[in-house]
C-alpha cells in the first residue's frame, strides 16, 4: 500500500474513534481513571478513606479532599469501580492486542523493507549497550508516569482529557494546554534523544 | 448497553493507537524530535476528521451537546502542561498511548509508565488540599471558553458556531496532507 493511503487509513480510523466517543458517550479521558485505580490501592491501604453519607447525591465522603469534590463523585467511583471510564480503560491494552497479533507481522514486514541496514559494528556496540540502556529506560518510563499523570491532574480540574478530545471541541484550555505540552516536549525529545538499541 | 459501547469503543481505541504507532514510544520520540512527520500528520488529520464530524452532527441536530466537556483556563493548565511536556518528551507516551503499549511490543515500558502515572495520580490526590488551600486554581481563571459559539452554555471567542468548527477541522485535515513525508519509513 502506498505510503499516503496507510497513513490517511489510520488517521480516519482514529479520527471517527474520537467522534463516536463523543458522539455516544463522552470526549476520550484517561487520566481520571489512573486516580481512580491509585484511590482504589488507597482505599484498600486505609479503609477509613470512603464512608457512606446518605445526605450526598453520591452516597460517599472521603477524607480526601480530592476525592471527596462534587459531592464526593469520585469516591462513588472507587467504591463502585465497575463503570464505563475503566472498563473502557482496560479495553485499550485488548485492542492494542488485537491489533498486535493481526497486525505486527505485516507492520514488521513493513519496516524491515524500509530500515536501513545497521553495520556489524553498530549492531555489536547497540548488544553490549542493551542491558543497562533498558535498565535507565524502565526508570525514565516510571518516572515520566509520575509527571505526566502529575501534569495531567493538575490541568485536567474536572474534565476528561486536555489534548485530541478537547482540541476537537475547540476548547482554549486545551489549546494552551496543547502548544505548551509540544513547546516543552519538543526540545526535551531532541536534548534527552533515545537510546535506538534500548 | 454502556459497558458494551466502552468495551467497542476502548478497543477501537487501542487498536487505532497501535496501528498509528503511538503505542510504540521510539516512534513518538521521533516524531517529537521532528525526524518523523508520520505520527503528526496522523495526530493532525484525525483531529480535522472529528471536528468535522462533530460539526457536522451538530448542524444536522443529532448531537446530543450536553457530551461536550470544556475545560476551564487557570494556572494549572500552564504548570500542568510543563510537567505533561517534560514526561512527554522524555519517555515518548502518555497515559492513553501507555495503556497501547501494554498490548504491544513495548509492553514493559507500558507497564512501568502506567506504575508510574498510578504514583503520580496518587502524589496529586495527597498534595491537591494543599494546591486547594492556597488558591491555585483560583489563579488567572478564565470560564470555559471555545473557539466558536457551539453550546448555549458555553462562550465562544468568535460568534460563528458549528460551520467555524467545520473550517477549523478542514485546516487541520489541510495542515497534515501538506506537512512534508519526512520520515515516513520510520
Amino acid at each position: 500500500m502506498e505510503e499516503k493511503e496507510r497513513w490517511i487509513s489510520k488517521a480516519f480510523f482514529l479520527g471517527i474513534v474520537f467522534f463516536l466517543a463523543i458522539f455516544m458517550v463522552k470526549p476520550i479521558g484517561i487520566s481520571k481513571q489512573y486516580s481512580m485505580i491509585s484511590g482504589i490501592l488507597y482505599h484498600l491501604a486505609e479503609p477509613s478513606l470512603i464512608r457512606e453519607d446518605s445526605h450526598r447525591s453520591s452516597g460517599y465522603r472521603s477524607s480526601n479532599l480530592y476525592f471527596d469534590k462534587n459531592e464526593g463523585e469520585l469516591a462513588e467511583k472507587i467504591k463502585n469501580p465497575w463503570n464505563y471510564d475503566l472498563i473502557f480503560l482496560f479495553s485499550i491494552p485488548i485492542g492494542a492486542i488485537i491489533a498486535h497479533l493481526f497486525l505486527s507481522k505485516q507492520e514488521k514486514m513493513y519496516a524491515r523493507k524500509n530500515k536501513r541496514q545497521i553495520t556489524y559494528e553498530e549492531e555489536f556496540i547497540e548488544i553490549t549497550k542493551v542491558r543497562w540502556k533498558r535498565s535507565r529506560k524502565f526508570l525514565r518510563a516510571f518516572l515520566a508516569g509520575i509527571l505526566l499523570l502529575y501534569g495531567a491532574e493538575l490541568a485536567n480540574a474536572d474534565i476528561d482529557g486536555q489534548i485530541l478530545s478537547a482540541l476537537m471541541q475547540g476548547s482554549i484550555s486545551a489549546y494552551l494546554f496543547a502548544a505548551i505540552v509540544f513547546a516543552v516536549a519538543i526540545p526535551v525529545a531532541i536534548v534527552s534523544g533515545y537510546d535506538k538499541s534500548a | 448497553m454502556k459497558y458494551v459501547v466502552a468495551i467497542i469503543l476502548g478497543g477501537l481505541l487501542g487498536v487505532g493507537l497501535y496501528w498509528m504507532g503511538a503505542s510504540n514510544p521510539k516512534k513518538t520520540l521521533n516524531m517529537l524530535k521532528l525526524e518523523n512527520m508520520n505520527m503528526l500528520k496522523i495526530y493532525l488529520f484525525a483531529l480535522g476528521v472529528s471536528s468535522v464530524l462533530l460539526a457536522a452532527s451538530c448542524m444536522i441536530g443529532i448531537f446530543d451537546k450536553s457530551h461536550l466537556n470544556i475545560g476551564s483556563t487557570h494556572l494549572g493548565v500552564v504548570l500542568g502542561a510543563l510537567l505533561f511536556g517534560l514526561g512527554f518528551g522524555w519517555a515518548g507516551t502518555n497515559p492513553d498511548s501507555c495503556m497501547a503499549s501494554i498490548g504491544s511490543d513495548s509492553i514493559k515500558c507500558g507497564i512501568f509508565t502506567l506504575i508510574g502515572g498510578l504514583t503520580g495520580a496518587f502524589f496529586y490526590t495527597i498534595t491537591y488540599s494543599w494546591w486547594h488551600e492556597i488558591g491555585f486554581f483560583r489563579l488567572f481563571q478564565f470560564h470555559s471558553l471555545t473557539f466558536f459559539q457551539i453550546s448555549d452554555d458555553i462562550p465562544g471567542l468568535f460568534s460563528m458556531g458549528e460551520e467555524g468548527m467545520l473550517g477549523l477541522g478542514i485546516i487541520f485535515m489541510i495542515i497534515a496532507l501538506i506537512l512534508p513525508n519526512k520520515g515516513v519509513s520510520d
